[in-house]
C-alpha cells in the first residue's frame, strides 16, 4: 500500500461553528481508531493536502470529526464542500495525548485559538470518564467573542468542569466594538483565576506558537513538574510519516514523535518551544 | 575478491550490451561542467571527471515527479517504470545511495526507481573540495556496487560486489585475471580528517554559538548547496490542475531548508525567521539530526555544496570550526 495513497470517504455533515470555522463529519470504518490529538491528511483533488487534527473523541464511532478554518487553499476549498460530498484523507498519524497513563490525576487545559480542536476529543472522553479522573479544569482563551469555537458545548463544560473562557479584546473580528459581559485578557491569565493548587495536576497546552512559552512559565509557577506538561506543536506536517522535512524540529519529527509533546522532552530541543 | 579485466575499447560494447534492458546514466561532458546523462555512441561517458552538478539524486528521486492522477473519483499511483543502470559513479555516490536508502527506505517512488537500478562504481580523481574520509564515505560500501571499475594499463580490473555483477562478468568482453583486491577505498587527499561523531557532540552545545552568525553571514539561502547535495532530499507536493479537478496531479518536487517558507504554517507564522536559524538547519539536519536517526551524517564530503556555493561557503571548513566550537 503507497504510503502517501489518500483514501475517498464521504462528508456525512457541516456544522458552522462561526464566521471562518466549520466542523465536517468524515464518514470512516468502524475499525478506525484514533488517539485525540493525532491527526490526517485531508486531501481535495486539484487543490492539495494539509494536516488536519481530529476532534471528536475515540470513542465516537464511524465518523471523526474535522474543525476546519478557512486559512488557506486546502481549507477554503473544504468549506464550499457540503455533506454528501466526497473527501480524500489518509492517516491518523502522529502520537496524541494520554489517557490511561493520567487516570486518577487532575487535568489543567490551557488552551488558545485554534488550540481547542485538537484537545476537544480528550475533554470530551475525560467529561464522559469523569470518575476516572480527577479535578477537570478548561482555561480557554479567543482573539474576540465571535473567534469562539464550540460555543454551544459551553453549558456541558460548565456543568462538569471548571470551565473558564476569555478574549484578547471585546471587539468584531473587524475590529469594532462589540458586547461581551465575560472575562476580558490573554488565556494565560485565568490561571490566577484557579481556586486549588494545580502543582499535581496534568497540564495540557495548545495554542498559537507565541503561547507557549508563557504558558509553561505559569504552569512552572504553579508548581507543575516538566513532565506534568504536555504540549502539542504546531508544524509544516506535509507527508505526515517522517520523510518530506517540513515538520523537523532538529531530532525530533513532529508528525511522528508528536505532534504531542511531554514538555520534558522537548524542552532542551532548540527551536521546539 | 578476484578481478575481471576489460580492455577500454570494449568498455563501449559492455555498455551497449546493457541498452536493452537499462537505461545506461553515465558521466557526461557538458560544456565546462559535467553531468550525469543518458550515455551512447553520441555521448560516450567521461570517467576522467571531478564530479557532476547534480547528483544520482536526480534520477531516484527526482526534481519534480508525479505521485497520483486524479481521475474517476480516486487517487490513482503513479509508480515509475525504471530500470536505470549508472556507470561511472564516485564512491561518495554510491555511499549517498546508500544514506538515500536510509531515509526514502518506505517511499513507493524512490523504492521503485532503486530497485532494479544496476550500480558500476569508478575510481576517483579527488580534488581539493572532497572531504569523504571525514564523512565515513570513502570506502565502497558492501554489497551495493554490482561492479566497480578501476583503471589498470590499457584497461580496467573490474570487481564484483553482488550476485548481479557476478553474472555481468561472464560476458566475454571480460578476461579473467589474478588481480585480487581487498577493500576498494577513495584517495581522498584530506591530510586531517574530522570526525563526525565528535562534530555530532558538538550540536549539543553549539546551537547558541555566535559561529552561526558568523558562518551565515554571508548565505544567500539561494538553495544552490540543497540543490547539488546528493542528500538533500526535502520535498513539497502540490496539486496541479488542469482546469477541471477531474484532471488533476498531485505533484512532488525538491524543496529546500533555506528557503523562508519551508517551515512556515498556515496563518503565516516563521519557524525559522532569519537566515540564521536555517542555515544552522541544513547543518543540524546533516550532521546532527540525520546521525540520530541513521547513525551516519547525511553528507558524503562529495564536495559539490563547497563548488556551487555563490558565496564561497565552504562547509567542511565550517565543520571543523564546530566540532571544536
Amino acid at each position: 500500500m503507497n504510503i502517501y495513497q489518500p483514501q475517498k470517504r464521504t462528508i456525512m455533515k457541516v456544522t458552522e461553528l462561526n464566521y471562518d470555522t466549520k466542523v465536517f463529519r468524515i464518514k470512516v470504518s468502524r475499525g478506525f481508531t484514533h488517539q485525540p490529538g493525532q491527526f490526517v491528511e485531508l486531501s481535495v483533488p486539484g487543490i492539495g493536502e494539509a494536516p488536519i487534527s481530529i476532534c471528536s473523541s475515540p470513542e465516537e464511532k464511524g465518523y471523526i470529526d474535522l474543525c476546519i478554518r478557512r486559512v488557506g487553499s486546502v481549507t477554503n476549498a473544504v468549506h464550499k464542500m457540503t455533506a454528501g460530498d466526497a473527501i480524500y484523507i489518509r492517516g491518523p498519524y502522529g502520537v496524541g495525548f494520554p489517557l490511561d497513563s493520567i487516570k486518577g490525576k487532575d487535568i489543567v487545559y490551557l488552551l488558545g485559538g485554534l488550540g481547542l480542536p485538537p484537545v476537544r476529543g480528550h475533554i470530551n472522553y475525560v467529561l464522559a470518564h469523569k470518575e476516572d479522573f480527577g479535578r477537570v479544569t478548561i482555561l480557554y482563551g479567543a482573539r474576540t467573542p465571535a473567534d469562539l469555537l464550540f460555543k454551544h458545548e459551553f453549558d456541558d463544560w460548565k456543568k462538569r468542569a471548571n470551565f473558564l473562557v476569555t478574549v484578547d479584546a471585546a471587539k468584531n473580528p473587524d475590529g469594532t466594538p462589540c458586547h461581551w459581559d465575560g472575562c476580558v485578557g490573554f488565556g494565560v491569565a485565568l490561571i490566577d483565576k484557579l481556586t486549588y493548587p494545580i502543582k499535581d495536576a496534568v497540564g495540557i497546552i495548545v495554542g498559537p506558537p507565541v503561547m507557549y512559552k508563557f504558558a509553561i512559565k505559569r504552569f512552572k509557577e504553579a508548581g507543575m513538574e516538566d513532565r506534568q506538561i504536555y504540549v502539542s506543536l504546531e508544524r509544516l506536517m506535509k507527508c505526515g510519516v517522517g520523510k518530506c522535512q517540513h515538520c523537523q524540529i532538529n531530532h525530533k519529527y513532529c508528525c511522528l514523535d508528536g505532534p504531542v509533546f511531554n514538555y520534558a522532552e522537548v524542552k532542551e530541543l532548540p527551536e521546539a518551544i | 575478491m578476484i578481478g575481471k579485466k576489460i580492455k577500454k575499447g570494449d568498455v563501449g560494447r559492455f555498455l551497449s550490451s546493457l541498452a536493452g534492458e537499462y537505461t545506461v546514466i553515465g558521466p557526461v561532458k557538458h560544456g565546462s561542467v559535467f553531468m550525469f546523462a543518458e550515455i551512447d555512441d553520441e555521448h560516450p561517458p567521461v570517467l576522467d571527471y571531478p564530479r557532476t552538478v547534480l547528483p544520482v539524486k536526480k534520477y531516484l528521486h527526482p526534481p519534480r515527479e508525479t505521485m497520483f492522477e486524479f481521475r474517476k473519483g480516486e487517487f490513482r499511483e503513479m509508480l515509475p517504470e525504471s530500470r536505470l543502470a549508472f556507470f561511472g559513479l564516485h564512491i561518495c555516490d554510491i555511499n549517498a545511495i546508500v544514506r538515500l536508502d536510509m531515509a526514502m527506505a518506505s517511499d513507493p517512488y524512490y523504492s521503485a526507481r532503486r530497485g532494479g537500478m544496476l550500480i558500476m562504481g569508478v575510481e576517483c580523481k579527488p580534488s581539493e573540495e572532497c572531504f569523504c574520509k571525514s564523512m565515513n564515505a570513502d570506502r565502497l560500501p558492501h554489497g551495493v556496487c554490482d561492479l566497480f571499475f578501476r583503471e589498470e594499463g590499457d584497461g580496467y580490473i573490474v570487481y564484483a560486489g553482488t550476485e548481479k555483477g557476478r553474472k555481468l562478468l561472464g560476458s566475454p568482453l571480460f578476461h579473467a585475471t589474478d588481480l585480487a583486491v581487498t577493500g576498494i577505498s577513495a584517495e581522498c587527499e584530506e591530510k586531517k580528517p574530522l570526525d563526525y561523531e565528535k562534530v555530532w557532540r558538538s550540536f549539543a552545545r553549539n546551537h547558541t554559538n555566535p559561529l552561526w552568525d558568523e558562518m551565515a553571514r554571508l548565505c544567500l539561502g539561494c538553495t544552490n548547496c540543497t540543490t547539488v547535495c546528493p542528500l538533500c532530499y526535502c520535498y513539497d507536493v502540490a496539486d496541479t490542475s488542469e482546469v477541471v479537478p477531474e484532471n488533476s496531479r498531485r505533484e512532488r518536487f525538491w524543496d529546500s531548508c533555506t528557503l523562508l517558507n519551508f517551515a512556515t504554517v498556515a496563518g503565516g507564522h516563521k519557524f525559522r525567521p532569519n537566515i540564521k536559524d536555517r542555515f544552522r538547519n541544513i547543518y543540524t539536519h546533516k550532521f546532527k539530526s540525520f546521525v540520530d536517526e541513521f547513525g551516519l551524517p547525511a553528507c558524503v564530503g562529495c564536495g559539490r555544496c563547497i563548488v556551487y556555493c555563490p558565496a564561497g561557503i565552504n562547509m567542511r571548513a565550517n565543520l571543523e570550526k564546530l566540532e571544536v566550537g
